[in-house]
């Protein structure tokens, strides 16, 4: 500590302030925002991931129970 | 201040009685550390850790702190947590969160099995034996639990392929018709090469097709099965015949390298084990005799073993029927003559006169209790002398059934001269892989590329694919219809989740040949199979109206059809020459073995997971197929565990490390068939492929002599757990032979349970216990796989094994007692002994781990934060550690096998047996839904319900009448370190052994 | 003043406190209730409770009918929806476009009101077979127009409850605790 400057000495101080500043505002506005940003309804038309289609077996008889 | 401690004398080494390895059994040093140590010196080496960056540790650290509290902001969003969907029309019987259980059935080469199958949301996650079923009776086969896996196979082939495209079915179809309509109008063969045939569907299917198309040649062929085992029959009987064992009433087996209890046969193993859960001295006792070369399962379950050269067991088989019948009295069938053969103890054969004399005894006087068995690795002559045996014993110890002929490697090899001379104009291969498994591959590829139209049926596109121009890939098991034939049982095999993927079931591939060809037939298999349910199987006559049987008989999963049909009678006319080749077989030097694969089967197997990490009963190796050598030849050649040898053959020359097998005979050597896939990315480079060995032509093709072994000097590192684990204890296994049994059961001195300083635990409501009777456990590792399925344990790979972090919560530990030429043999089921006063919940620093009111010992990973130090306080080192990262990256399809009601651990969480709690919740839940006490036997964890010995006894120790109250109070019954004070909650009954001779085999 | 003197009377205090005040900031806004409680989002179709539950009394068990049965309640799928709205209300928007969805055969895809953590394995079926009314923990449902989330559902309602259960149960019911141990949820 003792070899730095008054210039290094403002940097930290500043990202020590600005970390939890910014923080906070990210908080907030997550805690007030999220409600109107949700997402979309209907899922856009994006092509879903190649993955099997799990259909059920076709005129198979289960166990009960 | 240091405290000075006075110097202790090192105490004497003395060698435990039960050892593991060789080392154990000389307590080396490094054996007596492994006793300590909870991890393998390898296992937390971080070195396989991802290479860190060029961060600075400042740097780490200020990231570090951004990181934290920004994860703490969005960590907790509880909002946005996704949708929740509904099915549009959700179908009656699927209610989410709730099982589906589907009958349903295999065959794995001739065997059929009759299943059980768990769907959670409309996908299969877990497979059981059929309960209905009166001879599984619930229980199955390992591989067929593991086969589940084959169904996500990600490497299964999606959708029909021509010349290497995608092609659609029509016109896949259209292409093959084409072909086979233009080999029909020329006259020209058609060859079918399939599986063994067990379905009476499926024969009838390839009837009609045969009737389309009458060039068609077919050929069923099971590269497991020796062609010893099918012409040893045909000279019998005249015709394929399967032996079933029916141990029910055996109450002597002789095993001729029989491996009938390796876990495919679940019947015998129930069979066996059931006379062997004595409660009281003096209580009759079945007794299995084994003369064999390699340590097989079946062999390490054996009262009196022999080690014998396999080429030997020929000349035994006849000799004993000579003494039977000089000696005894035993008639000989008619047409039989065996004036050639001497009596007594054929020439070379290492067995005493004495032992010898006690086997005959003991088969005479249990007459029909009497059965030999034979193993399918052995010689024509063999088998033949087997059956003469049975026959002059006139044994009930097993049941013959004709079954379908199948192909013996020189019938092959003449369908493969015909390829390769232009004879055929197209060849269908339908789940055969003859590429890998036939042993002139060579051969094999150069005459299929003269066949114009070549077609594959499968799964994964294998090494027979890469040269087939069609691939039509079709449904798993799990995906289709069929039906089989099960002794007098109609086994009906139904889907259980719709297709996956662009296949088609094998049987609709032929149905639309069939038509192409101008037949009038069904347009799929399943319309095909309930009509001829309908005309033969439905009785005439019934009240019931078809479609309503049809629907009990899939609820069901199988009826009874008639009678089982007559066993084919026995003819003895080929037997003298039959005797006089089997004294003619000399064998000096070496001689090899071969045998399936535990895992691998053929290598149909090969690429499943969960098979190749369980490590084979006897020699607990995975990933790979060593050679097996007995420890006297390995000493005279100055080799070790792990070395590598160059194995040459007839041309032949395979690399391959070498383990050390006690009970091995001197002079055989041993290899796995199955391994050395080249194609599937969990198969490749594991293990080599022995089929090239097989010698196609001999009466004996999986008996070879002539071989050559040469160190290269250099060494392999062995993925084989036999060394991991180590208990430190001198109590951990017992067996007893009947006379000690007798001796045990009336002492009175049962050792005082140690003071503990810790309370005692109370349990208001349940104590759930555990019994583990080693007597009945045959050590098949059934209950690993199946727990592996039901708690989504990991597969970790083989340098990870060799490391020690093979993930299963319960293991097979065999120990060896005796002589290493011929030790006696004990398996036990090691797994979380659920401890009152366990040593793991004290030192657990975030109390992730710690003590239910019913007993359990709970492992909590949401808490979790790997420090370890519970698997250092282990005894019985059951705790598992994740290492790595094992299951992040599976993705679809892979993952659908987890059972859900299960965490899927990532990395740095401890887990381990947790008596499969997710059922102990749920019957508990039910019974209080339903407004009823739990019943006895109602809750079964996995291991539990898999056994097909039922060795595993779970339930209440709180219910006077559960049957683990009963079993806890047993006279065999001991627990594992018990002096340590942990009070574990399971209860081991001592292994016993029926020994023949005065003093047994126990070098007591 | 010397260097080591002025971080240690200076800039750690000053360092320190901009910690204590980041967690506490961080932390009042991360607390799980804040953003769980009151969570009532809008749904694809705008069904209400309010109307099916409260003015007409519908069971809850006649849509979530998997409450008794299964670990989860379930949500209806459309065809339930369709058994009255086949005929009923047909004019309505939120009507055509639920006809529409299921005629198509595509899924709704609601927006989960109602979630645990993964490693939770929580069982509707002890609870509601007991007698535990479902708005005890969901709040009164049948006054919600828009289905909102009235507890935050941490471990902590979940072991008060389970503690004293009185309150929740039935007057009649013989049981006086819930599991306290931990592989009753967490497996």
């Amino acid at each position: 500590m003792g070899t730095l400057n008054r210039r290094e000495i403002l940097g930290r101080l500043t990202a020590l302030v600005a970390g939890p500043l910014l923080l906070s505002r990210k908080a907030l506005d997550l805690a007030v925002r999220a409600g109107r940003n949700a997402p979309p309804e209907t899922p856009p038309g994006v092509h879903p991931p190649r993955r099997p289609t799990l259909a059920p077996p076709s005129h198979s008889v289960p166990r009960r129970g | 201040m240091k405290t000075r401690i006075p110097d202790t004398p090192e105490p004497p080494v003395v060698p435990p009685q039960h050892w593991r390895t060789l080392d154990e059994r000389v307590e080396t040093p490094a054996a007596r550390r492994a006793a300590q140590d909870e991890f393998l010196p390898g296992a937390v080496d971080i070195s396989d850790l991802p290479a860190p960056s060029e961060l600075s540790r400042r740097g780490f650290l200020g990231i570090l702190g951004g990181a934290a509290a920004l994860a703490a902001t969005v960590a907790c969003d509880r909002k946005a947590q996704g949708t929740i969907v509904p099915y549009t029309r959700r179908p009656l019987e699927v209610i989410p969160g709730v099982a589906n259980y589907y009958a349903s059935a295999t065959q794995e080469g001739r065997r059929v099995y009759s299943l059980l199958v768990k769907t959670r949301e409309g996908r299969p996650i877990h497979i059981t034996g059929n309960d209905e079923h009166p001879g599984f009776k619930g229980k199955t086969g390992l591989r067929v639990v593991a086969d589940i896996l084959r169904l996500y196979d990600p490497e299964r082939l999606r959708g029909p392929k021509a010349d290497g495209r995608s092609i659609a079915w029509p016109e896949a179809d259209r292409r093959l018709v084409a072909a086979l309509a233009d080999a029909k109008a020329a006259g020209k063969p058609v060859l079918l090469l399939t599986g063994a045939v067990a379905s009476p569907s499926r024969r009838a299917l390839l009837a009609d097709l045969k009737a389309a198309l009458p060039t068609l040649e077919h050929l069923a062929w099971e590269p497991a099965i020796g062609d010893g085992a099918l012409d040893g029959t045909r000279a019998v009987f005249g015709t394929d015949v399967m032996a079933v064992p029916r141990l029910e009433q055996a109450k002597v087996i002789l095993a001729l390298a029989s491996d009938f209890l390796s876990g495919e046969d679940p019947e015998a193993m129930a069979a066996f084990a059931a006379q062997r859960r004595l409660s009281q001295p003096g209580q009759p006792m079945n007794r299995l005799w084994v003369l064999e070369g390699a340590l097989s399962l079946t062999g390490s379950n054996a009262d009196e073993r022999i080690p014998l050269r396999p080429t030997q067991l020929a000349a035994v088989a006849f000799a004993l029927a000579k003494d039977l019948h000089t000696r005894h009295g035993l008639a000989l069938p008619a047409g039989v003559d065996l004036s050639a053969v001497p009596g007594g103890v054929p020439p070379g054969v290492d067995l005493p006169t004495e032992t010898w004399n006690r086997l005959l005894a003991d088969l005479a006087s249990a007459g029909q209790g009497a059965v030999v068995l034979c193993g399918s690795s052995l010689s024509a002559e063999a088998h033949q002398g087997t059956h003469l045996l049975n026959a002059m014993l006139g044994s009930r110890g097993q049941e013959l059934r004709s079954a379908d002929p199948l192909a013996t490697l020189t019938e092959l090899t003449t369908a493969i001269q015909g390829m390769a001379a232009g004879r055929y104009a197209a060849a269908i291969l339908w789940e055969v892989n003859p590429a890998y498994a036939f042993p002139a591959a060579q051969a094999w590829q150069e005459a299929l590329a003269k066949v114009p139209c070549r077609a594959w049926i499968g799964l994964a596109e294998d090494e027979t694919a890469a040269q087939c121009s069609f691939l039509l890939p079709e449904h798993h098991w799990l995906e289709a219809w069929n039906d089989y034939e099960d002794g007098a049982l109609a086994v009906l095999q139904q889907p259980t989740i719709g297709a996956l993927y662009d296949t088609r079931q094998g049987e609709d591939t032929l149905l639309a040949l069939l038509r192409g060809l101008g037949a009038t037939v069904p347009g799929d298999y399943h319309t095909y199979l309930k009509a001829r349910w309908q005309r033969t199987v439905y009785p005439s006559g019934s009240l019931v109206p078809f479609e309503r049987y049809f629907e009990v008989a899939l609820h069901d999963g199988l009826v009874k059809d008639g009678q089982a049909p007559a066993a084919p009678a026995f003819k003895g006319t080929g037997i003298a020459d039959a005797a006089r080749q089997a004294f003619a077989a000399q064998a000096d030097g070496m001689e090899l073995f071969l045998h399936p694969g535990f895992a691998t089967l053929d290598g149909r197997h090969a690429g499943n997971g969960w098979l190749q990490e369980t490590p084979d009963p006897v020699t607990k190796m995975t990933w790979d197929n060593p050679l097996l050598l007995s420890v006297a030849d390995a000493q005279r050649l100055h080799l070790h565990d792990g070395d590598e040898v160059e194995l040459a053959l007839a041309g032949t020359t395979l690399r391959l490390p070498v383990v050390l097998q006690p009970g091995q005979a001197a002079g055989v050597v041993s290899l796995a068939l199955g391994y050395g896939r080249t194609t599937g990315e969990v198969a490749t480079g594991k293990g080599v492929n022995a089929f090239p060995l097989v010698a196609a032509g001999s009466p004996a093709p999986f008996l070879r002599t002539g071989l050559q072994l040469r160190a290269t000097g250099n060494t392999r590192t062995l993925s084989r757990t036999q060394a991991h684990h180590r208990l430190d204890g001198q109590d951990i296994v017992r067996t007893f032979s009947l006379a000690e049994y007798a001796q045990e059961a009336t002492a009175q001195e049962k050792a005082a349970e140690p003071t503990s300083l810790y309370p005692d635990q109370r349990f208001p409501n349940h104590k759930w216990g555990m019994v583990i009777d080693l007597s009945a456990c045959v050590g098949c590792a059934g209950c690993s796989v199946s727990c592996q399925s039901e708690n989504n344990i990991a597969v970790v790979g083989p340098e990870q094994v060799a490391k020690g972090r093979e993930m299963h919560w319960i293991r097979l530990d065999t120990y060896y007692e005796g002589p290493v030429d011929n030790p006696t043999v004990v398996h036990q089921p090691m797994l979380c002994q659920q401890c009152d006063d366990a040593p793991c919940e004290n030192v657990c620093p975030v109390n992730a781990t710690n003590h239910s009111p019913e007993g359990l010992n709970q492992m909590v990973y949401n808490r979790c934060v790997g420090t370890r130090y519970c698997a250092n306080n282990c005894p019985y080192k059951v705790r598992r550690f994740n290492f790595l990262e094992y299951t992040a990256d599976k993705t679809e399809p892979e993952s659908l096998v987890y059972n859900p009601e299960v965490t899927v651990r990532p990395r740095g969480v401890m887990e381990k047996c947790t008596f499969c709690v997710q059922r102990i919740e749920d019957g508990k839940i039910r019974a209080m839904g339903e407004g009823r006490p739990l019943r006895d036997g109602e809750i079964t964890p996995a291991c539990v319900a898999a056994c097909p010995a039922e060795a595993i006894v779970f339930g209440d120790l709180k219910d006077p009448d559960s049957r683990v109250s009963q079993l806890v109070k047993s006279n065999r019954g001991y627990k594992v370190l018990e002096e340590l004070g942990t009070r574990p909650a399971i209860t081991y009954l001592a292994d016993l052994k029926n020994p023949a001779l005065e003093g047994g085999r126990h070098a007591k | 003043m010397h260097p080591f003197d002025r971080a240690t009377r200076f800039v750690l205090p000053v360092g320190a406190l901009a910690v204590l005040l980041t967690v506490l900031t961080v932390g009042w806004f991360v607390q799980p209730d804040r953003f769980a409680k009151g969570y009532a989002p809008q749904q694809p179709i705008p069904f209400s409770h309010q109307l099916h539950a409260g003015v007409m009394k519908m069971q809850c068990l006649y849509c979530h009918s998997g409450a008794t049965r299964s670990r989860s309640a379930g949500v209806p799928s459309a065809e339930v929806c369709m058994g009255c709205h086949r005929v009923t209300r047909t004019d309505s928007p939120a009507i055509q476009k639920l006809t529409r969805l299921y005629n198509a055969g595509q899924p709704i895809l609601w927006k989960r009101v109602h979630t645990l953590p993964d490693h939770v394995y929580f069982d509707h079926r002890p609870h509601v077979n007991a007698g535990i009314a479902c708005q005890t923990c969901h709040g009164q449902v049948q006054d919600m127009p828009v289905l909102t989330r009235v507890m935050g559902m941490r471990m902590g309602n979940c072991l008060g409850c389970h503690r004293d259960p009185h309150a929740a149960l039935p007057k009649n019911s013989p049981i006086t605790r819930g599991p306290e141990y931990c592989s009753a949820c967490h497996r």
